[in-house]
């Protein structure tokens, strides 16, 4: 039996999704309804920035001949971060995962995350760059190094020095991102992510998965492994704001 | 084109692909065509913004569907459908026309993500079981166009023995655990069960069949 690649579906999940929306075409849903109008706007809107923002990526790209980069440009880089999500072993055992690259694990090459940082801090001059500070937890007291964000590209690269290796079976770091027209109560998940035994410093591509107009605070939590949908806000481990 | 399904005379679909697409199937009294949109997500893979609202347009309605009986929250249902259509820009590039229909691809993904959303809020999920040979599927679907596709995933659904319909729907539509199901309807968990991996094997089948490649309604 073939091993499923959570980026390509596999046939099961294919069919489900024909059956799926066979049904849903067939079943009256007066209920339900349409998409409403506000809510539809804003994510084409959405969409339509993200688009551009992998189109000036790739252009970007194009400028510097540096193969590494290559690998974190427009849809590739989806398909890159993903395949890495999803050989994450405690990941492999759960049937799915989203498509979309949410998150990235320390087994992303250092170099290719520090090419998109470098890439981001040299093409984006309205780049956000800010410093993590010391944190309140016992586990990690001091952290270190900083944030970039690209409003553009709606993406970043973290670089953390000093958080506590943890273990993913127990809990999982966590990023959030505050948005200053959004309710404060709901930042946008960042992702989760583990520190391997023996690292010091890490750097970490993510990707946010709800439109980021202006981003104000990053903000590092520890979470049930999976990470959380509204965070306890328990553990803050990292805070990185304007 | 009409629409008069009560009567089982003429079934039509609005084309919205170039002619040469469509795939008629007609006699004297009886004419069914299943027309496919173009699909638009080759052209979000390329980076063209106006597919994003054509897209939005297109397929607004069936995200909303599922989104609003998997999450019965209304601010959460709105995270949820913006959430489901990122996921669907960037993987657009993986579309493949070859393998399943725009809008099944679409259902994938969003189910992908609700299913991703409930576990995260820590309700546990029972899914739907792997038919036996799900493994080699990808080797016999090699001769399906879109509008045939979109005919057989139809005709699959209706084929179903009622009960077998209605457990796929309550799981796939409503995103309704196993368990749920049992509950909901009175019935014995394995039956559940059994009516699920029932429905989906013989749907499968219904999308296998190698002919007749186009459904043909008959009125006289």
């Amino acid at each position: 039996m073939k091993a499923p690649d959570r980026a390509t579906p596999t046939g099961h999940e294919l069919l489900v999704g024909e059956l799926t929306a066979a049904l849903s075409s067939s079943t009256a849903d007066p209920e339900h309804g349409a998409l409403p109008a506000a809510l539809a706007a804003q994510i084409a809107a959405a969409g339509e920035r993200l688009l551009r923002a992998d189109a000036s990526l790739a252009t970007a790209r194009r400028r510097p001949p540096d193969a590494s980069w290559r690998l974190w440009s427009g849809w590739l880089a989806a398909a890159a971060v993903l395949g890495l999500w999803v050989g994450t072993p405690g990941r492999r055992a759960r049937e799915t995962s989203p498509p979309a690259p949410l998150a990235a694990t320390p087994q992303v090459p250092a170099r290719s995350a520090g090419a998109l940082r470098d890439s981001l801090l040299q093409n984006d001059r309205a780049l956000l760059k800010l410093a993590w500070t010391s944190s309140t937890d016992d586990v990690s007291p001091m952290i270190g190094g900083d944030v970039v964000w690209s409003a553009a590209a709606q993406r970043g690269v973290m670089r953390v020095v000093g958080l506590a290796p943890n273990d993913a079976k127990r809990s999982q770091y966590q990023l959030w991102i505050f948005d200053k027209a959004r309710d404060s109560r709901y930042p946008v998940d960042g992702g989760v992510f583990d520190i391997p035994a023996g690292a010091t410093e890490v750097v970490i591509p993510f990707a946010a998965r709800l439109p980021v107009g202006e981003a104000i605070m990053f903000v590092l939590t520890v979470e049930a492994p999976g990470g959380a949908v509204v965070s306890g806000r328990e553990r803050v481990v990292g805070v990185a704001k304007s | 084109m009409t629409s008069n399904d009560a009567h089982g005379a003429v079934r039509a679909h609005l084309a919205l692909v170039p002619p040469d697409r469509a795939r008629v199937a007609s006699s004297a009294k009886a004419v069914s065509v299943t027309l496919v949109p173009v699909p638009l997500l080759p052209r979000i893979a390329a980076g063209d913004e106006s597919a994003v609202r054509e897209c939005v347009a297109r397929y607004g309605a069936l995200v909303w569907s599922l989104v609003r009986r998997w999450v019965p929250d209304g601010h959460d249902a709105e995270d949820a459908a913006q959430e489901i259509f990122v996921d669907l820009w960037r993987s657009a590039a993986r579309f493949d026309g070859a393998r399943a229909t725009e809008a099944g691809w679409v259902a994938m993904v969003a189910r992908r993500r609700l299913i991703d959303r409930l576990r995260r809020s820590q309700r546990g999920i029972t899914y739907e079981p792997l038919p036996d040979d799900y493994d080699v599927i990808d080797e016999q679907e090699p001769d399906l166009d879109q509008a045939d596709r979109v005919v057989r995933a139809r005709a699959a659904v209706q084929a179903l023995p009622a009960a077998q319909r209605t457990m796929l729907e309550l799981s796939l539509l409503h995103g309704h655990t196993h368990e749920e199901i049992a509950e909901a309807t009175g019935t014995p968990l394995g039956t559940v069960k059994s009516h699920i991996r029932r429905g989906l094997q013989r749907a499968r089948a219904t999308l296998l069949q190698a002919t007749p490649r186009l459904s043909e309604e008959q009125d006289g």
